[in-house]
């Protein structure tokens, strides 16, 4: 068998270093649909609002009025009364679907609200439960301009301090809003 | 001659190696199954998201519930093994959809609907992150299923490659059937009690 030239030798080689490149870089762009995807979900940080301040978010304007502590229905929990509201925005096809609420903690935990208000705090503010959930039918009844109050009430262990609300859109995820007292 | 009879050998073993490598690769159901994360009765058994203990263990020939004075009986062509534990969410409230029995022969068992109305039944409960929430569960399963079997939960059965806990509960498995168990409402944390006919 006759032996190999210098420069086949050369092209065998190079084309040998040269898949170490392609391989990756075509494993890399079959799944960077997937990688940005993955990104959004997990690696997206809220959009953080502090003091009463209201952002616009899905068009519409947000503040988060107070989150109350009260005492829970049994020793291990505390129930949070959170009130919040939003003023509608010129559009509101962009505020079609219902909030996904949740509760944060300073270790990142979180908690969705309670099925029904606690019982405590509906004794404690009488007619909170007349309030609409956080979603597009409320949104539209109050129409351009208007403004929607909404409640939650949320069960949550006594040592979950420095605690925020979390609010998300399906029209502006993955974007979120997360508001501080 | 012996080029001809090595040629054919190679072809006979490149086909069995074809057919062997055909009949042994796992489907994609076997890929993407949940990873098992072994505990046992008594202790706390986790995963990324939640975790679970199992507390007690009952086997009975028929159950009864007492709901505001309305009694239902439940029998079974089996046996009715309940299982009281609790739960709790690590990072974010979730509901645990997923739950089963794995006998000794392999067999799987799913969680019993019958009970759906029942308050501390695991599909109708919410784990919160911080809140250990007590949970009642109730499978029908023949009862040579029982003895060296496993409960296995997990957050939901469609997440490929997702956490499953396998939890062996024969230290507090009984050692006799019961004719009937009774299982009542009750307003404590636990909501629930069961008694013994």
């Amino acid at each position: 068998m006759p032996s190999k030239t210098v420069s086949e030798r050369r092209a065998y080689w190079g084309s040998m270093a040269a898949l170490g490149l392609v391989l990756p870089a075509a494993v890399l762009a079959h799944s960077w649909g997937s990688l940005a995807e993955w990104y959004d979900r997990h690696g997206r940080e809220p959009i953080l609002v502090e003091g009463g301040v209201s952002p616009i978010y899905a068009g519409a304007a947000w503040r988060l009025v107070y989150l109350k502590r009260l005492p829970g229905p049994s020793a291990k929990a505390a129930v949070v009364l959170a009130e919040f509201e939003a003023r509608v925005g010129k559009d509101t096809a962009s505020m079609a679907g219902m909030c996904r609420i949740r509760l944060t903690d300073a270790d990142g935990r979180l908690w969705a609200p309670t099925f029904t208000l606690e019982p405590i705090a509906r004794k404690a503010y009488p007619g909170i439960e007349e309030r609409p959930l956080c979603g597009g039918p409320a949104f539209a009844e109050a129409g351009p301009g208007g403004k929607v109050d909404m409640v939650a009430t949320f069960l949550v262990p006594h040592d979950a301090v420095d605690l925020a609300l979390l609010i998300g859109l399906a029209e502006a995820e993955p974007d979120t809003l997360l508001l501080k007292p | 001659m012996s080029r001809v009879l090595g040629m054919a050998l190679a072809l006979v073993l490149a086909a069995a190696a074809l057919y062997g490598m055909q009949h042994s690769t796992p489907g994609y159901g076997d890929i993407t199954s949940p990873i098992a994360i072994d505990g046992k009765a008594g202790e706390r058994v986790e995963e990324d998201t939640f975790a679970f203990g199992v507390a007690r263990a009952h086997l009975a020939r028929s159950l009864r519930t007492e709901n505001f004075g309305k009694v239902k009986e439940y029998t079974t062509s089996g046996v009715w093994l309940l299982v009281e534990g609790a739960g709790v969410a690590k990072v974010e409230s979730l509901t645990l959809t997923s739950a089963e029995w794995l006998g000794p022969t392999g067999i799987r068992y799913a969680l019993s609907q019958r009970f759906s109305n029942q308050p501390g039944y695991l599909v109708n409960e919410r784990l919160d992150p911080g809140l250990p929430t007590p949970l009642l569960l109730a499978f029908e399963v023949p009862e040579k299923e029982v003895a060296g079997g496993r409960l296995l939960l997990a957050r939901s059965a469609l997440i490929p490659l997702d956490e499953q806990l396998r939890i062996d509960i024969a230290g507090v498995l009984p050692n006799s059937v019961s004719p009937s168990l009774t299982i009542l409402r009750s307003e404590g944390d636990i909501r629930w009690a069961i008694r013994r006919e």
